[in-house]
C-alpha cells in the first residue's frame, strides 16, 4: 500500500474507533465509557450490561459489515463499469437481492443470503444487457435501467407484500434498510463469505487497475478480460446481496464512499477495496447512529440518512462530471 | 523469421457492413509497416485479431511460428503489444501506474513490481522523456503525451512487436514528428512496427512498407514507392484531385491534394507545370 493509501486507511481506522465509541455510548439509555470498556474487557452483570452487549454491539458490528461491504461493492463495480457514478443501489442490484429475498420469504426457503445472490446477479446481468448499445456500454442507459429495474423491484415487493400478506419483516426494511433485525447467524456466514470475496478481490485487483484502462489495453497485457469481469461482477453481486439479507437496501454507500476515497488515495483498486471498507463501515456505523438517537425515543430507517446525503452528493457529481 | 503471419483471415460483425475477405500478411523480425487504407477498410479489425484481441475469425494468425491463440494471455503479451487510440481515462492513473502496468506479463496477479519491474519501468518513462510527468495524472497530458506514454508503457511490455492504431490521430505536425521519431528508434533497436495511419506521407517517411485495404482486402502491398503511386491511390481512394511527389530530402512518395473538387481531372503528373 502506498504511503498516501495508508494514511488514508489508517486516518479511517481512526474515525471508525471514534464511530464505534460514539455508536456504543449513545441511544436511549446513556451509558459511561468506564463502564462499556469494563463490558468489553470481560466485565459481567449491571444494569446496563444487556444494553451495551447484546443489543448496541451487535448492531454496531452488523452496521460496519453492512457498510463495508456496500463500499467495497461500490468501488468494484466503479472500476468494472469505468464510472464513479455507479453504485448497488443505482444500477438496481440492490432492489434484485432484496427481490430474491422477500421471495424466498413468501417461498418460506430457509437462508436468505442465496436467494438474495441470486437475485443481484441476475439482475446484474439483466441491466449490464440492457445497457450495452452499439457493442458499447453505454453509461447513461445502464444508470436509467438502473433506476427503473430499481422501482420495477421495488413494486414486486410490495405487491407481493399485499399480495400474500406475509410478514416480510417490514417492506420498509427492504425498501430504506434497517440495522434493527439483527440475525446473529446470518451475520456470522455473511461475515465469511465477506472475507473470502474481499481477499479474492484485493487479490485480482491488480488486474482490475489495469481493465480500468480499457479492454484491449488489459488484454493486450495478458489480463483475462471476460474472466476477470464475471468474477468482479459475482464479488461485487454477492457483498450487496449479502448486505440486503442483513439489512435491506440501503442506498448510496456504495457511491459516496468509494468516490472520496478515490479522491484521497487515487484509483488503484489495490488499497480502494480495503479503504473503501474501512471507510464505508464508518459513514454506515455513523448514519445508523443518527438514525437511532436523533429522534429518541423514535428510530428512522438507515436508508433515510444515506438518502438524505447520498442524493445531493449524487448530483453534485454529475454536474461535475463530463462523462456523467 | 517471420514474428507474424496471417493467412487468409476473414472476419465478419453481425450487420456484414465491415468485414475481412481472406487477408493474408507476413511480418519479418525488425520491420516497419504502415497499414493505410479509406475509413471502413477493416484495418482496426485486422490489427485487434493480429494482436489476439479478437477471436472468431477464420484462417490462421502464427506468431513466431505457433498458433496465436496457443500462447496463454501473459506469454502472447511478452510478444505483442497493442497500443490503441486511447484518450483520455475515467480514473486518474498516474504516469508510472500506467507504465508500470506494461510489467503485467512478467508478474503475478497482485501486482507486485519487484527491482528489476521498477527499474524497466523507470528505463521506459526516461527513455520516452517523461522523467518530469512521473507522478503527473495521465489525463492532464496532452495529446502527444498521452501517446508517448502508451508506447512506453508498451515498451516497459518488452513484447517484440508494436501493433499501434493510429497513434497519430489528433495530434499537431511537431507531435507527429516526434512520435514517429520514437517509432523510428525502436524499430533501429529490433522491435517490429505495425501502425495504422490515416497519415499517407507520415507513413511514406517513416516505415519501410506500406499495406494498403481497402473492402477488407490488401490492395497493395509493398514499399511506399511502390504503393503510394498514382494509379493504387486513384482506384482505392477514388481521389482524383491529387498529385504525388517525391520529397526532395528523402526521395520517398509523398501525396499532396489540389482545391477544386473531385472529378475535375486536375492530376499534375510528376514534374509537370508546377
Amino acid at each position: 500500500m502506498k504511503p498516501k493509501a495508508a494514511a488514508y486507511t489508517a486516518i479511517s481506522s481512526l474515525l471508525l474507533l471514534l464511530c464505534f465509541a460514539w455508536a456504543i455510548s449513545s441511544g436511549s439509555v446513556p451509558v459511561s465509557m468506564a463502564d462499556i470498556t469494563g463490558f468489553l474487557l470481560g466485565k459481567t452483570g449491571g444494569s446496563n450490561y444487556d444494553i451495551v452487549m447484546k443489543i448496541r454491539l451487535p448492531r454496531i458490528i452488523f452496521a460496519m459489515l453492512v457498510g463495508g461491504m456496500l463500499a467495497a461493492s461500490g468501488a468494484m463495480l466503479q472500476a468494472l463499469l469505468r464510472n464513479p457514478l455507479v453504485d448497488p443501489f443505482i444500477t438496481g442490484i440492490s432492489s434484485g437481492a432484496a427481490f430474491g429475498a422477500a421471495c424466498a420469504i413468501i417461498a418460506g426457503v430457509s437462508g436468505l443470503i442465496m436467494p438474495s445472490i441470486a437475485g443481484a446477479l441476475v439482475t446484474m446481468y439483466v441491466v449490464y444487457r440492457l445497457s450495452v448499445a452499439y457493442g458499447s456500454l453505454s453509461v447513461s442507459r445502464l444508470l436509467l435501467i438502473g433506476v427503473m429495474i430499481g422501482s420495477f423491484f421495488s413494486s414486486l415487493i410490495m405487491m407481493l407484500n399485499a399480495i400474500f400478506s406475509k410478514d416480510l419483516v417490514k417492506v420498509v426494511f427492504w425498501l430504506m434498510g434497517d440495522l434493527s433485525n439483527i440475525n446473529p447467524g446470518l451475520a456470522m456466514y455473511g461475515a465469511v463469505l465477506t472475507v473470502v470475496v474481499l481477499s479474492m478481490a484485493i487479490y485480482f485487483a491488480n488486474d482490475l487497475n489495469i481493465m480500468a484502462t480499457g479492454d484491449d489495453e488489459a488484454r493486450s497485457l495478458g489480463v483475462r478480460v471476460e474472466l476477470m469481469k464475471v468474477m468482479y461482477f459475482i464479488f461485487a453481486g454477492v457483498l450487496t446481496a449479502v448486505s440486503v439479507a442483513l439489512s435491506g437496501v440501503i442506498g448510496f454507500v456504495g457511491l459516496i464512499i468509494p468516490h472520496i476515497t478515490r479522491f484521497f488515495i487515487g484509483p488503484d483498486m489495490r488499497s480502494m477495496i480495503p479503504a473503501s471498507f474501512i471507510s464505508g463501515a464508518a459513514f454506515l456505523l455513523c448514519a445508523d447512529t443518527i438514525a437511532r438517537t436523533v429522534f429518541l425515543p423514535s428510530e428512522i430507517p438507515v436508508g433515510v440518512i444515506t438518502g438524505l446525503i447520498g442524493v445531493p452528493v449524487f448530483i453534485f457529481l454529475m454536474n461535475t462530471r463530463k462523462d456523467a | 523469421m517471420s514474428v507474424l503471419q496471417a493467412r487468409d483471415i476473414g472476419y465478419s460483425y453481425g450487420d456484414k457492413a465491415f468485414s475481412l475477405k481472406g487477408v493474408s500478411l507476413s511480418l519479418e523480425a525488425g520491420e516497419s509497416a504502415a497499414l493505410i487504407g479509406p475509413n471502413g477498410a477493416g484495418k482496426t479489425t485486422l490489427v485487434k485479431i493480429l494482436a489476439g484481441l479478437t477471436r472468431g475469425y477464420s484462417g490462421d494468425v502464427l506468431l513466431e511460428g505457433k498458433k496465436i491463440g496457443a500462447y496463454s494471455d501473459t506469454k502472447r503479451a511478452s510478444i505483442v503489444s497493442y497500443i490503441p487510440q486511447t484518450d483520455n481515462m475515467t480514473f486518474e492513473f498516474s504516469v508510472r501506474e500506467i507504465v508500470g502496468m506494461g510489467r503485467r506479463p512478467y508478474i503475478n496477479e497482485t501486482g507486485t513490481l519487484g527491482k528489476f519491474d521498477k527499474e524497466k519501468v523507470t528505463e521506459a518513462i526516461n527513455y520516452f522523456g517523461l522523467e518530469s510527468k512521473t507522478h503527473s495524472s495521465y489525463n492532464a497530458l496532452s495529446g502527444g503525451e498521452k501517446r508517448m506514454v502508451l508506447i512506453a508503457r508498451a515498451f516497459a511490455q518488452e513484447a517484440k512487436l508494436l501493433i499501434m492504431d493510429e497513434p497519430l490521430t489528433y495530434l499537431d505536425v511537431k507531435n507527429q514528428s516526434e512520435l514517429m521519431e520514437h517509432v523510428l528508434k525502436l524499430n533501429n533497436t529490433g522491435h517490429t512496427i505495425l501502425m495504422i495511419s490515416h497519415g499517407i506521407n507520415l507513413a511514406a517517411e517513416y516505415v519501410k512498407r506500406v499495406v494498403l485495404m481497402k473492402d477488407g482486402r490488401v490492395e497493395a502491398d509493398g514499399t511506399p514507392a511502390e504503393v503510394i503511386e498514382e494509379g493504387v491511390i486513384r482506384r482505392v481512394y477514388g481521389l482524383e484531385n491529387f498529385y504525388i511527389e517525391n520529397n526532395k530530402k528523402t526521395g520517398k512518395p509523398n501525396l499532396f491534394m489540389i482545391p477544386g473538387g473531385q472529378g475535375q481531372n486536375q492530376n499534375i503528373q510528376k514534374g509537370e507545370s508546377r
